[in-house]
């Protein structure tokens, strides 16, 4: 029964650093603080961002097309009461910045703390029970003060 | 393929296989696993401190919202709740896990197989890359700020070079010349005295350029105190407590002129940057590794700043030398920390400046704790020590306050000694968020781990085991200020205490005693590209604009007269002969960003209770500022020529981004009932009448 319960407490908190794995993975997404809009009239670069122009997939909606559009045609960040004609065709390119959030080492490393402090817990109840540690911690306080010492 | 060719591959193969061999036999030498796995483990805990720091701030930051605090009559307060305190406990459990994982696990472990081996390397190399990441990018890396246009990149090259080639060129000059005096006490003096001239070459400024608005929070308080006010009961004092009744002292006996001030903080330069070469010397034993100790804290201290360092006082040696001070007793006097003398030390340079004061408490405190921890001293002592410290705090509040006594003076009132500090820490005033949250800001902790590792795993302590984890406890704690106020300028600033450390333990670790010459060359050159040419590369562009200042301000005629006297009797000589001739008051009210220059300039006494004026936050502070001005009502004020419209622009000596005059005047008019209205006005300043 026991060991049982060992077993499954460590498979539950392999499952949670695996988790935190996925989680803390690098993600790439579109910067709008960084990212800009070019005019094809006359070049003009307007970042999107402080311009209140965003973009959250692979690309503009309509509601943000339209604010570019009118950027360009008009030189207005916001147009309140939506009275100004949206220009018919594509009057911009983008120039799309992107930026990645934490990295595979970040990622390992919370899967590690968080595999860390499971077994500190795990082990903390198993030595309370049977005044010893369990295997994984014997092991893993082996190796650690191998790559310490 | 031709025999020749055959044996040609033959012999890269056996050269190939020699070299690996030999490299194999370097990799699994004993030393240098140990040394692996010691640096491995200050990784790992940094790592994580650095993990845990990011993520558990974001989750606070996320799930529970600051307050906005009320009453602050100006932008700026943007508190930080969680900051200091997260910083504080993971630097406490950092501490407390190196202590578990040295008392309970086992130093005698071999290093004999294989695998283990490579673990440990691979350990190493990946633990490494993640805190290079955690690192970010070197702080203001080629950022020209405040300047618009940086000098021409030959130029700015050129004069990096010339840097870089001039510490190197006195690292190995006066370390051939350590050599080549054998009398200990001639060579003592040769290079002491070198070195000091060195330093002073390297930080003088010529007229000794000063920002008004920094020497205010100290001249300010001054002027008040020698015209029969109390420090915090009666006026309020940003940074110093001891130090500003230091100067008044020395302005009272007339043995300053405080408009020399700049040059005394340059002499304070000296005194800091000889007692860091000094410290390393002494505790290395090796005259090239404190000279590029010297020199690395020089380029990052001084050289990577975008002003001029003397110019901002609360920044260099004011804030930093009661730190040091401590440490250089302890290497100097062989002193004991625990002894009654070195606990007064502590106790009396606690009271200089009133944040670094709070952080040598804390960092003494936590080193006690420490020695506790690692059983160089029992409970008995640790608790002996602490009731001491307590004790020598409260005998130094009441040595200052019983002089006060004598001289006439109100008494302080400890509860207003912490009114700014609580403005400033609780209500997050001046505030500024850490970002990117990767920053060369955690090398503090790994210089930290390095030496809490360092010495937990030490046997037989000696005392410069302890010399250095108590630098190392101060360098954590001076770090705080960057924590709060995390302006990336300000990793500068606190770079002092972490170098030192560093430093004394590159000494400590035995790298001078190499007997392999190459060895030793190959350190010294890792340290003087990684400490010297690293940072000064980064920030080159903005110190060749201002040595290009220096040196043109070195054509000046007059280099040793501070250049701020002659533009303030040029400001404000008209000024001066208006104000004592029309307001004839002893106590005035002057509402100028440069009301405390004017106060010295003329000679007059202040009737309100704050001076400088940029030290009033909040409406309270007004009112209790002002009550005097209330009672009174004067007859006549002195006033910016802004206040009254007959100027569109003073051009105050005291660069402002904040005028709290007009809310000064409004306040006097309305608690007054009545209206000042403008009598005589020049181009800076007016004088105003009541109108009744």
């Amino acid at each position: 029964m026991k060991n049982i319960l060992y077993c499954l407490t460590y498979s539950i908190i392999i499952s949670i650093s695996l988790g935190a794995l996925v989680i803390y993975k690098p993600v790439t997404y579109i910067d709008n603080g960084k990212s800009s809009i070019v005019c094809t009239k006359n070049n003009q670069k307007f970042e999107m961002g402080p311009n209140f122009i965003y973009i959250f997939g692979d690309k503009i909606d309509d509601f943000n097309d339209s604010k570019a559009r009118k950027l360009c045609e008009y030189g207005l960040v916001k147009d309140y009461g939506n009275t100004l004609q949206k220009p018919s065709n594509v009057n911009y390119t983008l120039d799309i910045v992107m930026t990645q959030d934490s990295s595979w080492t970040n990622a390992i490393i919370a899967a590690f703390v968080l595999f860390i402090f499971g077994m500190i817990v795990i082990e903390a109840f198993f030595f309370l029970i049977t005044k010893s540690l369990g295997k994984v911690g014997k092991e893993f306080l082996n190796i650690f003060e191998k790559l310490i010492y | 393929m031709t025999n020749k060719t055959y044996r040609f591959f033959l012999y890269v193969i056996d050269y190939n296989q020699i070299y690996m061999e030999k490299i194999k036999k370097v990799l699994t030498q004993n030393q240098l696993l140990t040394f692996v796995g010691f640096i491995n483990e200050a990784l790992i805990l940094s790592c994580v401190f650095v993990f845990l720091y990011s993520t558990i701030l974001d989750f606070l930051n996320k799930h529970f919202h600051a307050s906005q605090p009320v009453g602050f009559i100006r932008e700026g307060a943007a508190p930080e709740p969680f900051e200091i305190l997260l910083y504080l406990a993971l630097v406490g459990s950092g501490v407390f896990i190196t202590y578990l994982i040295h008392a309970y696990t086992s130093y005698d472990k071999k290093h004999t197989s294989g695998y283990i081996i490579g673990l440990k390397y691979i350990s190493l190399v990946f633990f490494s890359l993640l805190f290079k990441t955690y690192l970010g990018t070197f702080p203001m890396s080629h950022d020209i700020y405040p300047y618009s246009k940086a000098l021409h990149t030959p130029l700015s090259l050129l004069i990096f070079f010339a840097y870089c080639g001039l510490c190197l060129f006195f690292i190995v000059e006066i370390s051939f010349l350590s050599r080549l005096i054998k009398k200990h006490f001639v060579r003592s003096i040769v290079i002491s005295s070198l070195v000091i001239f060195i330093i002073a070459v390297f930080t003088f400024e010529p007229q000794f350029p000063a920002v008004g608005h920094d020497y205010s929070y100290f001249l300010g308080p001054v002027w008040e105190i020698i015209h029969g006010k109390t420090i915090y009961t009666d006026v309020s004092s940003q940074y110093g407590f001891l130090s500003v009744l230091f100067l008044s002292l020395l302005y009272k006996l007339q043995l300053i002129d405080v408009f020399y001030l700049p040059a005394f903080v340059w002499i304070l330069y000296i005194v800091q940057y000889f007692i860091c070469f000094y410290l390393i010397r002494k505790l290395t034993g090796n005259i090239v590794i404190s000279l590029i100790g010297l020199f690395s804290i020089m380029s990052v201290n001084y050289f990577s700043l975008f002003h001029s360092p003397a110019s901002i006082l609360q920044i260099g040696p004011l804030r930093w030398l009661p730190l040091l001070i401590p440490i250089y007793i302890l290497v100097r006097g062989n002193t004991s920390l625990i002894s009654n003398i070195f606990i007064a030390i502590i106790s009396l340079s606690s009271f200089w400046i009133l944040d670094s004061g709070i952080a040598l408490l804390m960092s003494f405190c936590f080193t006690i704790f420490i020695l506790f921890l690692k059983k160089d001293i029992n409970l008995k002592n640790a608790v002996g020590v602490y009731i001491k410290l307590a004790l020598g705090l409260i005998s130094v509040y009441m040595m200052i306050n019983f002089i006060h006594g004598i001289l006439g003076y109100k008494l302080i009132n400890i509860l207003t000694v912490f009114s700014k500090l609580q403005q400033y820490a609780k209500a997050g005033f001046g505030m500024i968020l850490m970002y990117p949250i990767y920053s060369h800001f955690w090398l503090t902790i790994f210089v930290f781990f390095l030496t809490i590792v360092y010495f937990f795993r030490k046997k037989d302590l000696v005392h410069k085991d302890r010399v250095i984890l108590f630098t190392a406890c101060i360098s954590i704690f001076a770090s705080v200020y960057f924590v709060g106020r995390s302006h990336p300028h300000n990793i500068f600033h606190i770079s002092l205490f972490v170098l030192l450390a560093m430093f004394f333990l590159t000494g400590l670790l035995g790298i001078s005693s190499y007997k392999n010459a190459y060895a030793r060359l190959l350190v010294y050159t890792m340290l003087f590209i990684g400490f010297i040419v690293y940072p000064i590369f980064n920030r080159h562009e903005v110190m060749a604009i201002i040595i290009k200042e220096k040196i043109e301000n070195l054509q000046a005629r007059t280099i040793f007269t501070p250049m701020w006297i002659s533009k303030l009797d040029e400001k404000y000589s008209e000024e001066v002969d208006m104000i004592k001739s029309q307001v004839l008051d002893d106590k005035i009210v002057i509402l100028s960003a440069d009301d405390t220059y004017l106060h010295y300039l003329t000679g007059k006494q202040n009737l309100l209770y704050d001076n400088s004026q940029f030290t009033i936050l909040t409406q309270d502070d007004i009112d209790n500022s002002m009550r005097d001005v209330y009672k009174i009502c004067p007859q006549k004020i002195v006033g910016d020529c802004t206040l009254f419209g007959k100027c569109l622009k003073s051009n105050t000596f005291t660069e402002t981004f904040f005028n709290i005059q007009p809310i000064l005047l409004d306040s006097i008019q309305q608690k007054c009932q009545t209206k000042y209205v403008p009598l005589m006005c020049t181009k800076h300043l007016c004088i105003a009448q009541k109108s009744d």
